[in-house]
């Protein structure tokens, strides 16, 4: 469903992609883990294009994202993506959060559009909040929002950027619990986190990224138990403590 | 009839335009200079628990901040040689600008010295520093690195406003090129070269901030 | 030895002067604000031939002393054909002062925008003018609103300005009452507080808007 080869991406003098090659299928849970500045943030960008690359080439159901043929727009609503910081619109509601997207670019009358919200809100589990405003909310909820927001385009892809980084403890279960229903759905999902957890109760695939590349991916369970690169060790031994 | 250009009194003159400029600079320069301790005295009796300070402050700062500078000048210059003040176009050039930017730095100044974290009073107080060991060393020094932006901004939009003191007959650049025009009439080329000295000027104070802030403010 | 007199007897002349300062002030913040926001987001277009001449015309209008503007309109356009009166000259050099300030505050406060905004609007597939209409320019333009407040007291200061070139409005009115009277100290002191008594409210009202802000967004 995603082809990425040969990914290249550099900011100025730092080197952020050195060469990514990776296939996500259909229903595939992908979660990417490594060090901070390995790029793993940087590669999800990529995907919807939130950043340009240098060099290679990014494949969405057939359509090459690179090419200037392409309409980005149309390819992103396909694509949903949740956010470390939530970046909910703070001058809109709740609900209208939810709607926004799906009346002015999918084009859905506001009672659908709203009736879809609704039905999402209830799904992450709070369907009261629908008419208050973000910064009524807790971290936990907010991102349960953003990820009401981003499904609400019904996209085939799912893309989650360390979306529980920013949380208190309290409030990671909440959000990764909508997370994993979501898997469970067959939801495509792509997520760069450091909830090990989560990777292995969920994942099909973990990737383990370093200095802008791939060095090691696989099944959750032979990853964190039997690594063959040293480097995946040590990572590993440091955050599983 | 059609209005001839002749850009070449520019570059006669050029010398006279240079020193407008120069005067310009350090007209503002020393109304920066003297507005600073303005500004922090008038900060300080502003931040002070005396409510009478307080108020003088206040009255200072939003008299001069909410009335033109033009009038500030007239005041000083026309006005008070009715009450037996008679000030020179330099003296009362100075004063208003010095005055006005003054006005300018105390709240700037204000909100940098409130914006010292307690604790570093604290600490000083600890280590045994008096209170105004512990201002001068301790808290000036950080209110200045905070205010130093906005500051900045005023020092440029003082050199902008140094142009007004033309009105009363004190030598800068704007009187300068008000003076050549009385002379020749060539106000096209005269107020366009003006216009685009001024905007080196500025544009390289305004260069001059950026790389200072850049180098001497730690990243909060 | 102050002579309250001579204030009594002038003051319906000097506030016939506040009628063309009020009327001047409003044309130009109006004019200011309108040039000023398209001037902003041009400032902002990907597009060169759009970017440079913006940043240009912004440069030059905040880079300069307004009253070398209103020179330069006033003496020296007509060497190009084009003589303007007082009043239009003061209120096309001010607006345009106006204009570059305006840009300057709406790029301001598009920039203190989080990131984060733009890219969750680009990820939901909202393209350029739907992002910045929807999500980017509501939330800027509560950030516009002190610093716009700030320049509009400033504006109307520096109406004050135009009656070097002749204008008339307060300013100007107070002169003219000196020249007949000679009175400079009282009259000025009147002109002063008149100024005072407008702005002040504004820059009162000013401060609370900005203490506001921390509520919200």
């Amino acid at each position: 469903m995603i082809e990425a080869r040969d990914i290249y991406k550099s900011f100025g003098k730092v080197q952020a992609l050195n060469g990514v090659t990776t296939t996500i299928q259909k229903a595939e849970v992908v979660v990417i883990i490594g060090p901070s500045g390995s790029g793993k943030s940087t590669f999800l960008r990529c995907l919807n294009h939130l950043e340009k690359i240098d060099r290679g080439s990014i494949i969405i159901d057939g359509i090459p994202l690179t090419d200037s043929k392409t309409d980005i727009h149309k390819v992103r609503e396909e694509i949903g993506m949740v956010f470390q910081q939530f970046n909910l619109f703070p001058h809109l509601s709740v609900l209208r959060n939810i709607t926004l997207a799906q009346i002015k670019v999918r084009k859905r009358s506001s009672e659908q559009a709203e009736r879809i919200a609704r039905d999402l809100l209830r799904k992450v589990g709070i369907p009261e909040k629908a008419d208050n405003y973000p910064f009524q909310l807790s971290g936990g909820q907010q991102q349960r929002v953003a990820i009401a927001r981003a499904l609400a385009m019904q996209p085939r892809i799912m893309l989650f950027d360390e979306p529980t980084s920013a949380l208190d403890p309290e409030m990671i279960g909440e959000v990764l619990e909508v997370m994993k229903n979501l898997a469970k759905e067959g939801m495509t999902m792509v997520v760069v986190s450091h909830e090990m957890g989560f990777a292995k109760e969920v994942a099909d695939r973990v990737i383990f990224m370093d200095e802008g590349k791939i060095v090691e991916e696989g099944t959750p369970d032979r990853l964190f138990d039997h690594a063959r690169e040293e480097r995946t060790r040590t990572f590993l031994s440091r955050v599983l403590k | 009839m059609a209005y001839q250009f002749d850009f070449s009194i520019i570059i006669k003159y050029l010398p006279l335009f240079l020193k407008g400029v120069f005067l310009t600079v350090e007209i503002s320069f020393l109304a920066i200079l003297i507005g600073l301790p303005v500004g922090i005295l008038a900060a300080l009796a502003r931040t002070s628990g005396f409510r009478i300070l307080n108020l003088m402050g206040a009255v200072y700062v939003e008299v001069f901040r909410n009335t033109p500078l033009l009038i500030q000048i007239f005041i000083i210059f026309f006005g008070l040689p009715g009450i037996g003040i008679k000030l020179s176009p330099y003296i009362s050039g100075l004063t208003a600008l010095v005055l006005y930017v003054g006005a300018y730095n105390t709240e700037v100044i204000r909100a940098g010295l409130e914006a010292v974290p307690r604790g570093q009073i604290e600490a000083a107080e600890s280590l045994g520093l008096t209170g105004v060991q512990t201002f001068l060393h301790i808290i000036l020094p950080q209110t200045f690195r905070i205010s130093l932006p906005a500051l900045g901004n005023n020092w440029v939009a003082l050199v902008k406003n140094s142009s007004l003191v033309s009105v009363i007959g004190m030598v800068e650049l704007t009187w300068v090129t008000f003076d050549l025009n009385a002379l020749t009439f060539r106000s096209f080329e005269l107020f366009g070269a003006a216009t685009i000295f001024y905007l080196i000027l500025i544009f390289i104070l305004i260069n001059i901030q950026a790389f200072v802030e850049k180098r001497y403010l730690y990243k909060t | 030895m102050f002579d309250f007199d001579v204030i009594i007897k002038n003051l319906p002349y000097l506030l016939s002067g506040v009628k063309f300062t009020l009327a001047l002030a409003c044309l130009v913040i109006i004019l200011g604000t309108f040039l000023g926001m398209i001037l902003g987001l041009s400032k902002l277009s990907k597009n060169i031939l759009i970017r440079y001449p913006a940043n240009l015309i912004v440069e030059i209008t905040r880079d300069t002393p307004i009253i070398m503007q209103m020179f330069f309109i006033f003496f020296g356009l007509p060497a190009l054909g084009i003589r303007l009166a007082t009043f239009p000259s003061a209120a096309i050099a001010m607006s345009l002062f106006a204009a570059g300030n305006t840009a300057e505050i709406v790029r301001g406060a598009i920039d203190s925008l989080p990131t984060g905004q733009f890219d969750a609007a680009k990820s939901l597939g909202m393209n350029y003018l739907q992002m910045m209409i929807y999500v980017i320019i509501p939330q800027a333009l509560r950030r516009m609103i002190p610093p716009a407040m700030g320049l509009f007291t400033t504006l109307i200061k520096d109406t004050s300005l135009a009656a070097i070139i002749g204008a008339f409005e307060l300013t100007r009115a107070g002169q003219e009452i000196i020249e007949r009277t000679f009175h400079s100290l009282e009259i000025y002191l009147v002109v002063a507080a008149i100024y005072f008594i407008i702005c002040y409210p504004l820059s009162y009202y000013t401060r609370k808007v900005e203490k506001q802000r921390v509520t919200g967004f």
